[in-house]
C-alpha cells in the first residue's frame, strides 16, 4: 500500500523528539563548562563520527570495527536460525520430542551467553575460522575472517537460539485446530499438514523469536568483546577508549552500537511483516 | 461424481470427559438411517448434540458406544464438510484452498487448477481465484469451503450450520447454491442447522435432536417440489409444525424408541 509522504513523516517525527531532548541536554550540559574528558561536546563525538574510515585511538577504524562486530553477529545468528528453526519446529509437533527435549532447553536456557562467553574462551581460546578452516594462504595476511573467533560466534548461537527456538516451538503449535481436521477430512498426509498448515502458522512466531535472537545477539556481542580474547570490535572499542580516557570515542561507539542495533531489528521487521499480515488476517 | 452412500447409525452414544472428572453424554443411543442421495436436516436446540453428531459421522469424535456404517460403492466414502466459519487456510489464495483436497490426492498442478476454477465459477466466484479469504464476505467465504469440500467429489457431504452467520439474503442465495451443488454432485447431505425455516427450504428429511442427551425426537420428511415458495401456505405450515415440535421439545417422548426415525409424518397429537 502507498502511503503519503506526508503522513508518512507525521509518522516518524514524533519519534524524534525524545532523541533530540537528550542531544539538547547534552549540548546544555557540554557547554556549561564540564570538563571535557568527562563529557565530551557533541560536536566532538561528530567529528570521530563524520570519518567513520579514519583510524582511532590505534584501534583502526569505526567502520572497521562496526563490520568486525557485524559480520560476528550475522555469522552467529545465521547458525542459531539454521539450527533453532528445525529443532523448534521439531519440538512444536512431536511431543516425543517436545519430551525428549524439554528438560535440556530449560536447563540451558537460563544460562545467559554472557555466562558462557569465559567458558567459551577456554574452550576456544582465540582461534578463529582462519584456524579452523585451515586456511593457510591467508595465515599471514590480516583479513577479517582473523578476527572471527569461534568463541565468540559459539556465544552468539546461544545467544540467538533459545529465543528462536521457543518462538518456533509454540509456532508450530499455534496451527488451529480446525484448520488440522478440515486438512486431515481432506485427505492431507503428515507431510502435507508439516508442509501447508505447520510451517506457515508457525512464520510469525519463528520472526518473533527471531527479532528477539537478532537483540539479544547484538546485545551479547558488544558485551563479549569487552572481554579479552579479541582486539577488534565496537565492544572492544569502548571498552579501549574508557582505558585511554577518551569518553569521545566511546560515545561514538554508543551511537554507532545503537544504530546499527536499531536497524537490523528493523530489516527483519520488514520481512516479517508479510507474515504478521497474515495472521491479522485470521483474527 | 461421487457415489452417494447411504449412512445407517445405530444406537450411537458419544461422550465427554470434563476437565474435573466429570462426563457429559452427548449423544445417547441415537438411530438414524439416511438413504443415498437424499438431504437430511438436524434440528435441534444448541447443546442438543448436532454438531457433535456430524463430527462423529465425520470420524472427527470417537463413538464409545453403537456404530455408523457406510453402504457405498467402494468402502469407506469421502467425505466433504464444510464448517461453520472461519474455517479458510488465510495462507492461501481462494484457489489454493478450493483445491487443497484435490492436491493432498495427488493430482497434477494444471489439472487441480482446471477443476477448481471451473468449481469457482460455478459458485460465482470466477475472478476471485487469487484473492485471500480475508478480502471476501462471509457469503463468499462460504462458497470457497463449499467449493473446497466439494472438488474431491465427496459421496457424503457434511455441513455444520454453514450459513448460520450470514444475513438473510445472503443465506437465501447460499440456500439456492447448496442445492443446486447437491443436485450436481449427487452426494447424500447431513445438514445441521437450528433455522427451522432453512430446514424446511432446503430438506426432503428434517430430523429434530432434543435436549441432552441427544437423540432422535422427531423425523419428518418433505416431499414438496423445489424450489419451495418461502411465502406459500404449505411451507408456513409445515415450519409451524416442526415449531410447535422444538418448542415441545421436553414434552415429547424420551429414549428408548429408535422407531422414531423410521416413521414419517408427525405423531398424532401434534397434528
Amino acid at each position: 500500500m502507498k502511503v503519503p509522504k506526508g503522513a508518512r513523516a507525521g509518522e516518524f517525527l514524533p519519534g524524534l523528539i525524545l532523541p533530540a531532548a537528550v542531544l539538547l541536554i547534552w549540548i546544555l550540559a557540554s557547554a556549561s563548562g564540564l570538563k571535557p574528558a568527562l563529557i565530551p561536546t557533541p560536536q566532538a563525538v561528530l567529528s570521530i563520527l563524520a570519518r567513520p574510515f579514519d583510524g582511532v585511538i590505534a584501534s583502526g577504524s569505526i567502520f572497521w570495527n562496526c563490520t568486525v562486530s557485524i559480520i560476528r553477529v550475522l555469522t552467529g545468528f545465521t547458525i542459531a536460525v539454521l539450527t533453532a528453526v528445525p529443532m523448534g519446529l521439531l519440538m512444536g509437533s512431536s511431543s516425543a520430542a517436545r519430551r525428549f527435549l524439554a528438560l535440556s532447553v530449560e536447563l540451558a536456557r537460563p544460562l545467559s551467553p554472557l555466562a558462557m562467553t569465559p567458558l567459551m574462551l577456554v574452550l576456544f581460546r582465540s582461534r578463529t575460522v582462519v584456524d579452523v578452516l585451515g586456511l593457510t594462504s591467508l595465515r599471514y595476511s590480516h583479513s577479517i575472517l582473523h578476527e572471527i573467533q569461534i568463541g565468540m560466534i559459539a556465544v552468539q548461537v546461544w545467544g540467538g537460539f533459545f529465543p528462536i527456538l521457543l518462538g518456533a516451538a509454540s509456532g508450530a503449535r499455534s496451527v488451529r485446530r480446525i484448520h488440522l481436521e478440515v486438512a486431515e477430512l481432506l485427505g492431507a498426509g503428515r507431510a502435507m499438514i508439516f508442509r501447508h498448515l505447520t510451517l506457515p502458522s508457525a512464520i510469525p512466531d519463528i520472526m518473533t523469536g527471531m527479532r528477539l535472537g537478532m537483540g539479544r545477539c547484538w546485545m551479547v556481542i558488544v558485551a563479549s568483546e569487552m572481554l579479552p580474547g579479541t582486539n577488534a570490535g565496537l565492544g572492544y572499542l569502548i571498552r579501549y577508549s574508557y582505558e585511554i580516557q577518551r569518553t569521545d570515542v566511546m560515545l561514538a561507539g554508543l551511537v554507532v552500537i545503537a544504530l546499527v542495533g536499531a536497524l537490523l531489528s528493523h530489516v527483519l521487521d520488514r520481512i516479517g511483516k508479510r507474515s504478521f499480515e497474515l495472521r491479522r488476517r485470521e483474527r | 461424481m461421487g457415489e452417494a452412500c447411504r449412512v445407517v447409525i445405530e444406537g450411537l452414544s458419544v461422550g465427554f470427559d470434563i476437565p474435573g472428572g466429570s462426563h457429559v453424554t452427548a449423544l445417547d443411543g441415537m438411530c438414524l438411517d439416511l438413504d443415498p442421495g437424499s438431504f437430511t436436516c438436524v434440528l435441534g436446540p444448541t447443546g442438543c448434540g448436532k454438531t457433535t453428531l456430524l463430527r462423529t459421522v465425520a470420524g472427527l469424535e470417537t463413538p464409545s458406544s453403537g456404530s455408523i456404517s457406510f453402504k457405498c460403492g467402494s468402502g469407506r466414502p469421502r467425505i466433504g464438510f464444510v464448517f461453520q466459519q472461519h474455517a479458510l487456510f488465510p495462507w492461501m489464495t481462494v484457489i489454493e484452498n478450493a483445491e487443497f483436497g484435490l492436491r493432498a490426492a495427488g493430482m497434477s498442478r494444471s489439472d487441480r487448477r482446471a477443476r477448481a476454477t471451473d468449481l469457482l465459477r460455478l459458485v460465482g466466484l470466477d475472478g476471485f481465484e487469487n484473492a485471500w479469504p480475508h478480502q471476501l464476505s462471509g457469503g463468499m467465504q462460504q462458497r470457497v469451503s463449499l467449493v473446497r469440500s466439494l472438488a474431491t467429489d465427496p459421496d457424503l457431504l457434511l455441513l455444520d450450520e454453514p450459513l448460520s452467520s450470514l444475513d438473510l439474503h445472503t443465506r437465501f442465495e447460499l440456500e439456492d447454491l447448496i442445492l443446486d451443488l447437491w443436485r450436481f454432485c449427487g452426494a447424500t447431505v447431513l445438514f445441521v442447522t437450528h433455522s427451522i425455516e432453512e430446514a424446511v427450504y432446503l430438506a426432503d428429511r428434517v430430523v429434530v435432536i432434543g435436549r441432552r442427551p441427544g437423540r432422535v425426537v422427531f423425523d419428518v420428511r418433505l416431499e414438496d417440489e423445489r424450489p419451495r415458495n418461502r411465502l406459500s401456505r404449505a411451507f408456513n405450515d409445515g415450519m409451524l409444525e416442526l415449531r410447535t415440535v422444538v418448542e415441545n421439545l421436553a414434552m415429547l417422548p424420551g429414549p428408548d424408541d429408535c422407531i422414531t426415525t423410521t416413521s414419517a409424518g408427525m405423531p398424532p397429537e401434534y397434528r
